[in-house]
Formats: structure tokens, sequence, C-alpha cells
């Protein structure tokens, strides 16, 4: 934990100077006094305070906790960048190709990342998965969810 | 105005009729499931169905209205225990122990407890609701700038409590928010802030989408790489309620936070989540056991959920008595009166009386039917936590993408859900807490709005902040218990670390 | 090339009778029309009362969604955005003129397609019952004698109200504080409560609590008295000429077919004039000031060029 809470430590630090660096260039607020800088100037300050504290208990060996080091070959990690990487795809695709292919698709993948392996549940449950959703909000709820390539048949 | 107690009778008969009763559960249904559904607030649920009560009679439109806000405000609580998913802000503090519960397989007692503490803090609003809106509702006209300043304050005490096992990573995650919250236009003069020229920063990252991705979406990167350590859960679901020794054991906590909670909710612009969060706090404070706090403390669970639902009976009463919104729920609520040509207010009173009674009887039975629905629905929603987790997981992946999409349509805040997922992935895995984020979310913009407001009315003299009681009674207040809790955060890290350390010991020999 | 002219003609054919049946058959589906605010707010509830009645005229569903943020800057912007097929309307409100005058969004109202104007809000000066003035000569008066002791509330920094009591206090040359609170709701509760000496927000927002008695206007920023309450004299009346409206209408994405337009403008003026759409606006007191759209065009760009130019003598304009 100790390389972590400084590296922790140096992030938060950093945050804080973009704070500051950012407060700098609001305009300042002559009736009031404080402007829209203040807080954020504040901010950025205590959390420089707040990072430095982290960095020195760090140093002086006073971190709480360990941290389980990240190894590519274990396969927890594997599946956490699958996950990653496929969670971001269904990110950017869910609104050009439509909630209803995408959340198939993705649903059967993620099954078959996390060991399901018989066909007939793959192929049935991410469908009624997604139709459920797609029932309750668009249907039910009448909240529209992005049609994508099926925006003429829906 | 003095209590009129044949009509208070004669309203309850009225509203005890099939029909409305009916129309109460069909609301409370509804309520639960949108409550339930990640993104899917009670403000938006009551939103929604304002337009199908056009033309309807008033108190059957209010009564179902009513029944979807008590709902929604319990429903909330299922998904944060089973699958720590917010269903409102408001169920956030329930997360803290309620999933930890869950996951030691004690689901069922977890939501029974929710169950009973929602109904008893609803209970508990609506009875202070009925027999004491003047006096309240006096209260409520007194928090101008300064007292929504020092609330905000006192609010943000609570962080200290909330912080883990490290008071400075606490406090960064705290202050991290904070800036978060001051993303966007900012709240007097307009300056858009840390907006990177984007249209979608303008108000800030939407607070839904940031909850859900920071709760929800993390514990799904967190669960992935787990599987197949982990048996699949217990849900031992063998009971409605709670059992007479957890109900003894909360009930000085049930108490106490439903009277917090209607406080908070009579104020005007604070709601459940920040009354779920003092009581929590509050809860946590007074305890004998605070080093317990996150590991699944039945008193924590009890706490946050009966203020949050006692917030709703608090919220009504500036609503009635002075036509003024206690929350954001009310505030919709107003426009559904209006539409039925009725003014909440004093005119109200003096007009509509009638409509006054029933509705302290709605809100009352309300609670009772929410009761006897949540009971019979219990079995149902702990089979969540039996299906498998690896369907389970991606489905709460693409429930919190479509909970997120759905509140305003936007694609922008679904970005942001896996954006703050990942930060809150990476922000568990090196301990620093996720809470303090989120109340912070929640008081940051209350705090400055309020005190930059209060600096434009006093044209900038400090000394406006000491100079009105109830505002410097909340300081101290707050002052108290940031001591407290720092005192108390001494003694948990450090027992906290005993426990460690006697744990490592055990798996060392 | 003889078989490509001909391939190109049968496709222009084809498309010609495809779209003029596209055309014919509108609507075939469910209508979206976009809310840039949040769901239970006042346009919200008015655009949902509105479809409801404009449902039955059309023939198909009509969803309202809220696109919110960016103090509407989201909503309209999807609006423009939105495929100039006839499925997705939406409601434009006076934000799409105060915005850009800010440099806070990349479009003006000319990028949209007018349909017609539903509603105008004047802007009110409402004070405490028990203040010591009760005209708007009496509110100007005080505030001169008694420099830097006004504080007017409004809705949000740059927002309609803002902008309505900038205005008015620099037509009577008046110092006043401006304090902007989270909606027009808090800035009357906080009044209410006697944090702040007077809001400039519309009639139908302090309704109630005039009612109640616990506020009385002084004057509304309008051309004709208003109708709840006929006793309260105009600014004008009282010798300030201000003017200062909010307003609400419909419009489309630019490119919308004509005959779709047509059948649009025509369903919703049906809802506009039936019984029950008047019946909830005079309960909601919502000003209704229907324009078709040829005049809702030529009022959006006199509107505009007023907004902006009050907007920079009061500095509320990107400088």
């Amino acid at each position: 934990m100790k390389v972590a809470d400084i590296v922790g430590g140096i992030i938060g630090i950093l945050i804080g100077l973009f704070a500051l660096w950012e407060g700098a260039k609001m305009p300042a607020d002559v009736v009031m006094k404080i402007g829209p800088s203040f807080f954020p100037n504040m901010l950025g300050a205590l959390l420089i305070l707040f990072s430095m504290v982290l960095i020195v208990n760090a140093v002086r060996g006073r971190s709480k906790g360990k941290v389980e080091p990240y190894r590519l070959s274990d396969k927890g990690v594997q599946r956490g960048l699958i996950t990653l990487a496929a969670g971001s795809v269904f990110v950017l695709v869910v609104e050009p190709i439509g909630f209803i292919p995408t959340a198939i698709v993705f649903l059967t993948f993620m099954m078959r990342v996390m060991g399901k392996r018989s066909p007939l549940l793959l192929a049935v449950t991410p469908a009624l998965i997604t139709a459920a959703v797609w029932l309750v909000f668009e249907k039910v709820l009448v909240l529209s969810m992005p049609a994508g390539v099926l925006a003429d048949y829906l | 105005m003095d209590f009129n107690w044949s009509l208070m009778f004669a309203s309850y008969a009225t509203v005890f009729s099939p029909g409305v009763l009916f129309i109460i559960c069909v609301g409370i249904t509804a309520g639960i499931v949108i409550g339930s559904l990640p993104g899917l607030t009670a403000t938006m649920g009551v939103a929604l169905l304002v337009p199908l009560t056009f033309g309807r009679p008033p108190l059957e439109s209010l009564a179902m209205l009513i029944g979807i806000y008590c709902g929604a405000m319990y429903g909330g609580s299922i998904s944060a225990i089973l699958i720590r998913t917010p269903g409102t802000p408001a169920a956030a503090a329930t997360i803290l122990e309620g999933y930890p519960m869950a996951r030691r397989g004690e689901a069922g007692r977890a939501l029974s407890m929710a169950l009973f503490a929602s109904f008893f803090g609803g209970v508990c609003g609506a009875l202070i609701m009925t027999f004491a809106s003047p006096i309240v509702s006096g209260f409520a006209l007194e928090f101008g700038p300064v007292e929504y300043f020092a609330l905000a304050i006192f609010g943000l005490s609570v962080i200290v409590s909330i912080s883990g096992r490290s008071l400075v990573k606490g406090m960064m995650s705290a202050v991290f928010g904070l800036l978060i919250s001051s993303i966007g236009f900012d709240p007097i003069s307009g300056f858009p802030r840390f907006t990177f020229g984007m249209m979608e920063m303008m108000e800030g990252p939407p607070f839904i989408p940031t909850l859900i991705g920071l709760f929800a979406v993390s514990e799904v990167f967190n669960e992935v790489q787990k599987t197949g350590q982990l048996q699949q859960l217990k849900a031992k679901v063998d009971r409605f309620l709670p059992t007479w020794e957890d109900i003894k054991h909360c009930f000085k906590h049930l108490c106490r936070s439903s009277v917090i909670g209607t406080f908070i909710g009579s104020i005007p612009g604070a709601g459940g989540d920040i009354a779920a969060f003092v009581s929590y706090g509050q809860a946590k404070r007074t305890s004998k056991h605070p080093e317990r706090f996150g590991h699944g403390q039945i008193e924590g669970l009890a706490a946050s959920e009966s203020a949050n639902n006692a917030c709703s009976g608090g919220a009504m009463i500036p609503l009635l008595s002075l036509g003024v919104p206690g929350d954001a729920v009310t505030a919709v609520l107003l426009g559904a009166f209006i539409i039925q040509g009725l003014q909440p207010g004093p005119m109200l009173y003096k007009e509509n009386i009638d409509i006054v009674y029933q509705i302290f009887a709605s809100m009352m039975l309300a609670q009772f039917a929410m009761l006897f629905i949540g009971m019979a629905g219990i079995r149902l929603f702990a089979k969540v936590i039996l299906v498998d987790r690896a369907i389970l997981t991606p489905t709460i992946f693409v429930l919190s993408m479509v909970g997120a999409f759905a509140m305003r349509s936007n694609i922008f805040d679904v970005y942001t859900t896996l954006a703050f997922g990942i930060l809150g992935y990476v922000m568990m895995r090196y301990d620093y807490p996720l809470s303090p984020i989120l109340l912070a979310l929640i008081l940051g913009p209350m705090a400055e709005a309020n005190l930059r407001r209060a600096m434009v009315i006093s044209s900038g003299d400090p000394s406006i902040l000491v100079s009105r009681p109830i505002a410097v009674g909340l300081m101290v207040l707050a002052v108290v218990s940031l001591l407290m809790s720092i005192r108390g955060q001494k003694q948990v890290e450090a027992r906290l670390a005993e426990m460690e350390q006697a744990f490592e010991k055990e798996i060392t020999d | 090339m003889k078989m490509k002219s001909l391939f190109v003609g049968m496709t222009a054919l084809l498309a010609g009778t495809f779209s003029a049946a596209a055309l014919a058959a509108y609507p075939e589906k469910p209508v979206t029309v976009i809310c840039p605010w949040t769901a239970g707010g006042g346009t919200d509830v008015l655009l949902r009362a509105l479809s409801k009645e404009a449902e039955k005229h059309l023939g198909k569903t009509i969803n309202v969604v809220n696109q919110t943020g960016g103090a509407g800057a989201i909503g309209h912007n999807a609006i423009r955005a939105a495929r100039p097929d006839g499925y997705t309307i939406g409601m434009i409100t006076f934000e799409l003129n105060s915005l850009p005058p800010q440099g806070l969004v990349p479009f003006t109202w000319k990028d949209f397609d007018p349909l017609m104007r539903i509603n105008s809000d004047p802007a009110a000066l409402t004070v405490r019952k028990d203040a010591p003035y009760s005209t708007v000569r009496g509110f100007m008066d005080h505030a001169k004698a008694n420099p830097g002791e006004i504080t007017i509330g409004n809705s949000a920094p740059g927002s309609v109200w803002h902008i309505a009591a900038g205005l008015a206090a620099e037509k009577t040359g008046v110092q006043v504080k401006h304090v902007p609170f989270d909606g027009a709701q808090p800035a009357v509760t906080a009044l209410v409560g006697g944090h702040i000496k007077a809001v400039a927000v519309s009639v139908a927002e302090v309704r109630g609590q005039v009612q109640a008695g616990n506020l009385k206007i002084l004057g509304v920023m309008s051309g004709e008295r208003d109708k709840i309450f006929p006793d309260v004299p105009t600014f004008k009346e009282q010798g300030v000429d201000v003017e200062f409206y909010t307003w609400r209408g419909l419009a489309v994405p630019k490119g919308v077919p004509a005959p779709i337009k047509a059948k649009i403008s025509d369903a919703y003026k049906k809802a506009f004039d039936s019984k029950e759409f008047q019946e909830f606006a005079a309960k909601a007191s919502l000003n209704l000031a229907y324009q078709n759209a040829a005049d809702f065009t030529k009022f959006l760009d006199q509107n505009y060029k007023d907004v902006e130019a009050v907007m920079k003598s009061l500095g509320l304009a990107k400088k």
C-alpha cells in the first residue's frame, strides 16, 4: 500500500493544482469578495494538503492495509480487463446500434466470460433479459431507449 | 388551528373505501418497482404518473401519487441491499450496511429490517405531519441562506463517520467530491467552471449516473474478478418481519432517526438523502461498536431507512401548510395539486380542510399498504440474490446503463456512468471510501450556493453567518459532532488495526 | 450510360413514391416531443397536458422525453439535431434566446423551424405583504433611499427573471442586489420567510402565496393587466416602461417536409383550442398566447434582439 499511497497522493496534488490553475482564470467578484473561484481554490488547497499528509504517512511507513498486486497472468485480472473493454464497447455503440442488439451481444459475451458454456442458456437468457428491460422502460414507463438500427421497426 | 378529531375519523372512513385503497396499493406497487430500478427516482416516478391524474378526482389522484412517493422511498432500499445499486439517492446510505449484510447471507434479515424501518419511519412521519404541521412549518420558513449553509456544514461533518479505516483518505474523497460538485455553472455568477467547453458539463456531472457508476458499476468490475472464488450466496428468507430482538436492538435508532428524518424533510430543499446520512452518522457516533459499521451493522440500516421514509411525511408538511414543497418530489406534487384546482398553503386549510385530512389519512394508510405489499414481495425480491452471478453481474451492468440513460435520454450520462464506475473501482481497490464523495455531491452545492447567497445579501459582510440562532446552533452541532466523530474514528481505526493483526496472526499460525 | 440513367431514374421514382407514401401515411409510429426542462416542472406539465390532447388529433401516441441540463441547452440542442422526419418535435423556451448572448451555445433560434407559440408569462414584482410600499414607484423610491438594502430573488443567474429584475432596476436607475436561487420556487420561499425583499418571477409562481395573504404583487411587466389579479397595475401604468416575458412554443428541426409540419401544427392547434387544455391552463394560471408559425418567427426575431441588447447592457452577455 505504501507505493499506492504515494501515487494516490501525487494524483491528489495534481488534481489540486489543476483546480487552483483553473480557479486563477475565473473572473473575480468585486461586490461579494468571494467569487466563482473561492470554492475551487479552497478545495484545491485542501486536497493538496491531505495528499501531502497521505504521502508523509506512507513514507514514514504508516500506510494501512494491503493491496493485492496486479498480475496479468491472473484469471481474475484478465476477466476484469475484458469486462472493461466490453463495457467500453457497449457504451460507445449503444447509441448508434441501439439498445436491443447491443445488450444481447454484451450479455451473451459476458456470460461466456464468466464461465457459462451451455449454448441454450447463452442463446435464450440474454434475449429474455433484454426484452424484459426494454419492455419495462420503453413500454411501461415510456422512457425512450436508443433505437439505433431498429429505429424504423420499433 | 385546532385539531379536528371528527373530521379526521370521517377522512379515514372516506379513504378506507375499496376504490381509494386499491389506488393506493397500485401507487405503492408502482413506486416499489420504480424505486428499486436504478436511475428511476421517486421524483421521476411521481412526475411520470402526474399526467395520468389529469381529469381524475383529486383524492384518487393524490392518493396514488402519495403511494408512489412512499413506495419508491422504500423500493430504493431493495436494490441497495441486494445489488449495491441505490435505486434512489436516498437509499445510498442503506448500501453501507445493507449490502455487506446481504453478502454475509443475511439478505432476508436486511430486507425485512429495511421494510420495517421504512414502515416505522413512514408512520412517524405521517403522525408528526398529522398532529404537528403548524408548529413544524413555522420552523421551516426560518431557513434562509445562512441556515442552509449551516445545515450543509452539519451534514458534511458526517463525512468523518463514513471514512472507513483511514481518515486522511476519507477527507481526500470528500474534497475530491466537493471539487466535482463545483463543476458547471457557478450558482451565483453563472460562470461555467471546469466544463472543458462541453454543454453536458454545464450543470456538472449528472448526479444519478455518477451515483450508479460509483456504486453499482464499480462493484460489477469487482465481481467479475472474483468469479469462481466466491461460492453462490444464499439468502435465508424465512421471515417477513425482523425478529423481536432486532427490533428491540434498533428501537432507539428507529425512533431517533424517524424524528430526524421528519424534521430534515420539512426543511424545503433538504430531502431523504441528507436525512439518511445524518441519521446514519448519528447511529454510528452513538454506537458502542462503531468499528462494526460498514460491515453489515443492522442498526445503521434501520437508521438510514427509517429516516428517508420519515422524510416523506416531513416534506408534505410545508407543502400542505405553506404551499412550499419540502423536497424534489413534493415540488412535483405541488404541480399535481394545482392541476386539481387545489392551491396548497393556508388557503387549502381554509377552503379544503377535508382534503388536507384525507391526505393525512392516505399518507398513513399508504404506510400500511407498503408494509403488506412489501411483506408479500420480500421472498420475490430476495430471489434476485439467488440468480447465478454469471448472469446477474452482466445484467446489473446493462441495467445501470439503461437507468442512467433513461433519466434524460442523453448518451453522455452513459459515458459518465462508466467513467465513475472505473473511478469507483480504482478508489475501492486502494481503500478510498466512496460515500464521502456522494455526501459531498449532495451537500457541496448547498454549502457553496448558500454561503455565497448569504454574502450577496450581506454585501460581503461575513458576520451574517453568526447573526442567526438556528444557524449558530447548527454550526455548534457540526463542531461537536466533528470532534466526537474524530475521537470515535481514532478508536475505530485502532480497533480495526487490532482486528486485522489478530486475523493475520491467525493465518500465519 | 443508358442503363445508368435508367437506374437513376428508377431510384428517383421509387424514392419519390416512397417519400410521398411516407408523407401521406404520417404518422406511422409514436411521435417524441422533447422537453428541455425536468419532468414535473411547469414546462413539462404544460407540454404533457397539451400533448395528451394532441394525441387524439394526430392518431398516434406522443411521448414526452425530458432532455434536461445545461440550463436548457441540452434539450434545445437535441431538438435542433433530431432527425427531421417529423417524429421528433420539441418545446422551445425563452432560454433559447438568452443562452446564445452568453456565449454558452453554438446555435440560435434561426437553427429551428418554429411551429407556434403557446404561452407567454410576464414577470411580476412581488414583495411581502407587510412591506412599507405598495407601488412599483414606492418600491423604487425605497430602494433609492436605502441603497444596498433591497435584494431581489430570481430563479438562476442569467435567467429570464434575473434579466427582468435587472431591466426594471436599470430603467428606474436604482441599485439592487440580485440573489439567484435554484429555481423560482426556492426564491419565493425565501421571500415568504423574509430572507430577501422581493422576487421578480411570473404571476403563476407567486399566485398561491399572494392568495394566502403572505405576498403582494406591486406590478406586472406586461402590456395588459393579469387575468387572475386584475387589480394589479402594469409597470407601464405606474410610469415605468418595462415589458418582459418568458415564452414557450413548439418547434421542429430544420428540414421537416411541409405537409408533415402542417399535420403536427394542426393537431397541436386543435389540442390548444380544446376545452380540456383551456381548463388546464386556467387552473395552472398560464397566460396562453397563441401565435402561428409566421407570427412566432417574427416574434422570435424581435425577442432575440431585445434580449441580447438587455443582457449586454446588464453585463450578463459574454464580453
